[in-house]
This record gives C-alpha cells, structure tokens and sequence, in this order.
C-alpha cells in the first residue's frame, strides 16, 4: 500500500521534509516530518503522513504540526506527532494524547558494574520478574481505596513519598515532580478508578517492559558525569504507563466529545480525533481527568521503582542502590508558552526535550538539558540524550519516544516464533522473562525500525543530542 | 431473508491492518452485527486459555442486560465492544452466547451470558473508531473495527 502523500513533501534539510498547507484544501498550518530519506520512503507503505494532514486540520491548531523520525500510523493521531493548539481558540483531543496516557520512560542508575551482576543475572532478572507484576490485566500488590486513589489522581509522586514508596528526591528528577497539579479526580469516570484501582504497580503487556543495561557508550562525557552515567555501569530502564485507568479515560472522553462536536460546529477527517475546544466544559473535563491519568502513570512508575530498588537491595546490599536519573512522559498533552502564546502541546508517542535554559530542567541538569530516553527495541540498545533550547523553535520542545514499530505484530509472528526469538537473545547473553512467547515474537527486534538511525536523525536534526548508548542485559515483558 | 441465509451471511474474522490488530464482522442485521462483532471479541480474548473455555456451550450463569445508546451505529457498536473490554478486564467476565432485544439506528438492547475464567483473558485494551465504517451491500452488513492491544 502507497497513500502517494510522500511525493508531496518537499526535503528542506537532510533531516526534514515539509508537506506545504497547501497540499490538502481543509489544513490549517503544513506538516514538518523529521527523517532522513530512507525513514521518509518508509512512510509511503503507512497512513502516518495522512493522519499528520489531518491533524493539521483542527481548530486553533499552531504553527506546524510535526512528525518524529520514529513516526507511524496511529488512531488519528500519528504515533510520534506533536501538535499544538491555541487555548484561546483551539481544541483538545484524547486521540492526540492516546490511550495509555502518560506512557513514558524511567531510568535508574547503580554504582554496579556488568562485572558484578553478571554471575547472577538469571536470578536478578527472575527476582524482578517476581517483585514487579506484568501481563495484561495483571493486577499489583497495592490496592487503593476510593480516597487513597484520589490523593494518587491529585498528589501523583508526591503522596507516595508519605507512604514510604517514593524518595523526596525522586520528585526533582521526574517529569513536572510527577505531579500535574491541573488534575481533577472528580471527572474520573468510576469505570477508570476500577481499571486503576489495583493497578498501580503494574508493567502491563505490549511494548512495556523492566530492562536491565549496561552504559556501552559514552557520546559525551561531561552531560554523562551531569547525569551520572559511565561506560561499564548498570542502569534499569522502565517503560509503561497507566494501563487500563489511562484507556478508560480515553475511551470515555472520545465517547463524550463525539457526541458534543455538533454543538461546537467541528467536523473531522477521522472520528477518531474527536475533541472539544479547550477551553469548554468538555474540554477541561478531559483535560482535568488526563492529568489525573497522568499522576497515576507516574505513581505507576514510582511503585515499580521501589520494588526495583528493593529487589537490587537485596541481591547487593548498598551497592545496589538505584538513583532515579529522569522520568519523562512520551503521551500527554501539557499547556506551555511559546513565543507569548499559550498553547495545549500534544505529544503522542513523542518525548518532551527541553533545553538548559528552561526552568522546567532539574537544576542539576541546567548545563546539560533535559534527559531524554528512547528505548530501542527489546535486544537492541537504548539511547539517553538531553534536549536543547533550539528544540522550543524546531518541534516545540519535542523529540522521538522510541525506534517505532515497521510492522504488524501478527507479521512479526509470521517471521519469527517466540521461542526462536528468545534462543536468539539468549545466545546473545540476554537474560528474557516473558510469560507469553506471543507477545516474546510480536515485540522482537525485526518488529521495529533500527533505533540507531532514528536516533541519529534527533541529533542531526538538532531536536537533542546524544549522550550515552545502553545495551540490553536482561529483560522481564509483559 | 431466510434464517438459514441470514446464519450463511453472519461471520467474522480477524484483520490486520498496518500495526493493529482488528475484527471484519458481517451481518444481515445492525442487531446481528452487534451480537457478532460480541462473539468476534469474546473468542479473540479466549484464545490460548487453558481449558479451552468459551466455546457457546460454556456459557453459564445469569443473562445480563445491556442497554447502549448512542449518536449513531458506529457509535453503537464501538461502545458496546468498550463494555466487553471493560467487564472483561474487571471481572474477566467474556460474554459467549447474545441475544438482541431491539436495535436502532442509535441504540441497542441486547442481553448476553458467558464464562468466568481464572486466568486474565488475553486483553483488548480498547475498540477505536479508527477508519470505521459500516456498509451494507446486497443485504449485509459489513464492518471493520481496529482494536487497540
């Protein structure tokens, strides 16, 4: 399949192409896609680049809508686009969130070497698998109260610290304190407090996994000692979100606000980029709710830290002590100023990287930027970089999220079992937990597109710069 | 139609479209196309758990009601399989056996029974509206759905 869409775009930089407002009646503003000319030819066989132009089409939509270089097709909105609109006059979407809201990435530093796991990777991976629960629909060992859920919806981080689960230090290195202090755990629908309320600690299925690493590369050593991060040292990676409660939220409000677009006078290219202006009753109940999701996804993500950190304790008494190097969303919409205006960014599938100067980085990453994490696929590496100021002008603060899915998952099936799959990374020296082979082949490296060029488009394109690659050591999936 | 043409013309299979995963149901009816597109999910959900539970037959306890109203039948159908998702996640309760009431244009009652399974049932995580249509030739129904996983 060709939707023909690539032929309009035109490369203005080797690292950019622009699809003009004019290549479709109803856009508002052009498209910008982050890629490099293989990674764009890639596009022609996906609706991505449609789904882009139609997002372009929403109301009070700003500027540019963009797509990062992992960009592919998603529910309305493309996975790895960035859209922002005028609160003033513009609209909100769940669709341009996605359903797991606040998906995002967590990586935890030790003093260890590989040296000093290695004899006891098989048991450290399966003490991880046991400590943190996974698969789908898999409940945690936390099960909150309508009033304790509340304070997880309002507080995020911050009331897990009173609850010994979290380190007050913990807050200053996550995204926003883990903490979106817009939300409104009033229009969470009871439907989604159920999904959510014995959830918290919980990896989920999917794409979501805890993995073990080791610092392979260091790209640049001063931002790497800024972050903590040497060659031969051991890191924990975690990937996942707010699980059934983030779906829920999402399904209702798609619901809600395809009933109320009539009354607000939007049509859609795609009913599944339902919205409401942002600034409507509607629109601020999504909004309300999302950043409450949101909280819980970051909870989520503390819990499992604490049952890392637990598990590493044991097995290495002080030396295994995990500091939290960053915490970054990669599916949220977040309402920042640019250049005066104030605007609700959608990032869905795409991270935010924002620069040194920004008040938003941690101070103690103020020379270096904001950590940015792009997982790779299981088996191959991960990279962290650190966003720059410049990235504010090119993609509205944002970058990629990971090195994007290339095929179906059924197609990832057909080419490679579960069981070959894991033999694969075994004969490799990685340690996999998986309960399901199914998902084992549906996640394997040939599912994705090679993170190393995705992530070597980010920081040619200048939306952040590399920092340190991380190899893969051993790995518990949903 | 005959009920013997409307069964022939009532199926299901599953599709895959780019990255996701989705269901092709038909139907003679909007009721029947509800009720199918419910036993489509159902089995995709059952699928690989032990015991082999979910055929008709297994169908136990009480009927449950399910009343969904919506704008219109896409809606409708979208909303229903979200309730499916929903009870199946919670309770993992799958519904395997339906019976429509009434349907409209704009909404459906429609009751149904199932299994309760021990293990967690292999998750749908949402119904979209993502490139959703339904359309009718020669008397069916026909619609695609993609589901988020």
């Amino acid at each position: 399949m060709s939707t023909g869409v690539t032929s309009q775009g035109v490369r203005k930089t080797p690292t950019m192409y622009e699809i003009p407002r004019s290549a479709r009646s109803d856009m508002r503003v052009g498209a910008r896609v982050y890629a490099d000319g293989e990674l764009w030819e890639q596009l022609s066989s996906d609706r991505s680049l449609p789904q882009l132009m139609n997002v372009a089409t929403l109301p009070g939509v700003h500027d540019w809508v963009y797509a990062m270089p992992d960009t592919h097709e998603g529910y309305g909105f493309p996975v790895g686009g960035v859209a922002a609109f005028r609160t003033s006059d513009g609209i909100i979407s769940p669709g341009g969130v996605g359903y797991d809201i606040n998906c995002g990435v967590r990586l935890l530093a030790s003093q260890l070497q590989a040296s000093d796991i290695k004899p006891d990777l098989e048991k450290l991976v399966h003490d991880l698998s046991r400590s943190v629960p996974s698969g789908a629909g898999r409940g945690g060992a936390l099960t909150l109260s309508d009033k304790e859920l509340d304070r997880v919806f309002s507080e995020g981080c911050g009331y897990l610290v009173g609850r010994g689960l979290a380190q007050p230090e913990d807050l200053v290195t996550t995204e926003a304190g883990g903490c979106l202090t817009d939300a409104d755990p009033g229009h969470v629908s009871a439907r989604a407090r159920q999904r959510g309320s014995k959830q918290l600690g919980t990896i989920g299925s999917g794409n979501h996994f805890v993995e073990v690493q080791v610092v392979d590369e260091i790209f640049d050593k001063d931002a790497g000692a800024a972050l903590g991060l040497a060659p031969g040292q051991i890191t924990v990676l975690i990937h996942t979100g707010s699980r059934g409660l983030g779906h829920q939220v999402c399904t209702d409000y798609v619901r809600i606000m395809d009933q109320v677009m009539p009354k607000y006078g939007i049509t859609l290219p795609d009913r599944q980029l339902a919205c409401a202006p942002f600034a409507s009753e509607e629109g601020q109940a999504y909004f309300g709710a999302m950043c409450a999701a949101a909280n819980w996804a970051w909870s989520n993500r503390q819990v499992i830290t604490t049952a890392i950190r637990k598990v590493f304790e044991r097995a290495f008494g002080e030396a295994g002590k995990l500091l939290l190097v960053y915490d970054v969303a990669h599916n949220i919409a977040k309402v920042e100023e640019y250049n005066g205006t104030r605007l609700c960014v959608h990032r869905k599938g795409a991270t935010r990287a924002f620069g040194p100067a920004n008040d938003e980085t941690p101070e103690a990453y103020r020379d270096v930027g904001q950590p940015v994490f792009i997982p790779g696929s299981m088996g191959t590496a991960s990279f962290v970089l650190a966003g720059s100021d410049a990235t504010s002008s090119l993609s509205f603060g944002s970058c990629c999220h990971g090195a994007g899915r290339r095929m179906s998952r059924g197609a990832a099936r057909r080419i490679k079992q579960g069981h070959e799959v894991r033999r694969e990374l075994s004969e490799r020296g990685i340690v996999v937990r998986c309960g399901s082979n199914k998902e084992l082949a549906e996640e394997a490296p040939h599912a994705y597109k090679d993170v190393e060029r995705v992530v070597d488009v980010v920081h040619a394109a200048g939306l952040a710069r590399k920092i340190a690659r991380l190899r893969p050591m051993g790995v518990v999936k949903g | 139609m005959s009920s013997e043409r409307a069964a022939e013309s009532t199926s299901h299979e599953l599709v895959e479209e780019a990255f996701e995963l989705g269901l092709r149901v038909r139907a003679p009816s909007f009721g029947e196309l509800v009720a199918e597109a419910g036993r489509a999910i159902s089995k995709l959900m059952l699928a690989g758990l032990a015991g082999g539970a979910g055929g008709a037959g297994d169908a136990s306890g009480e009927w449950r009601r399910f009343e969904i109203q919506a704008a219109d039948r896409a809606a409708v159908l979208v909303n229903w399989l979200n309730e499916i998702i929903f009870h199946a996640e919670t309770e993992h309760w799958i519904p395997t056996e339906f019976n429509v009431e009434s349907a409209s244009d704009s909404a459906i009652e429609i009751s149904a029974r199932g299994v309760t399974v021990e293990e967690a049932p292999t998750l749908l995580k949402a119904a979209t509206f993502h490139g959703l249509e339904i359309k009718e030739t020669d008397g069916t129904l026909l619609v695609e759905i993609m589901l988020d996983v």
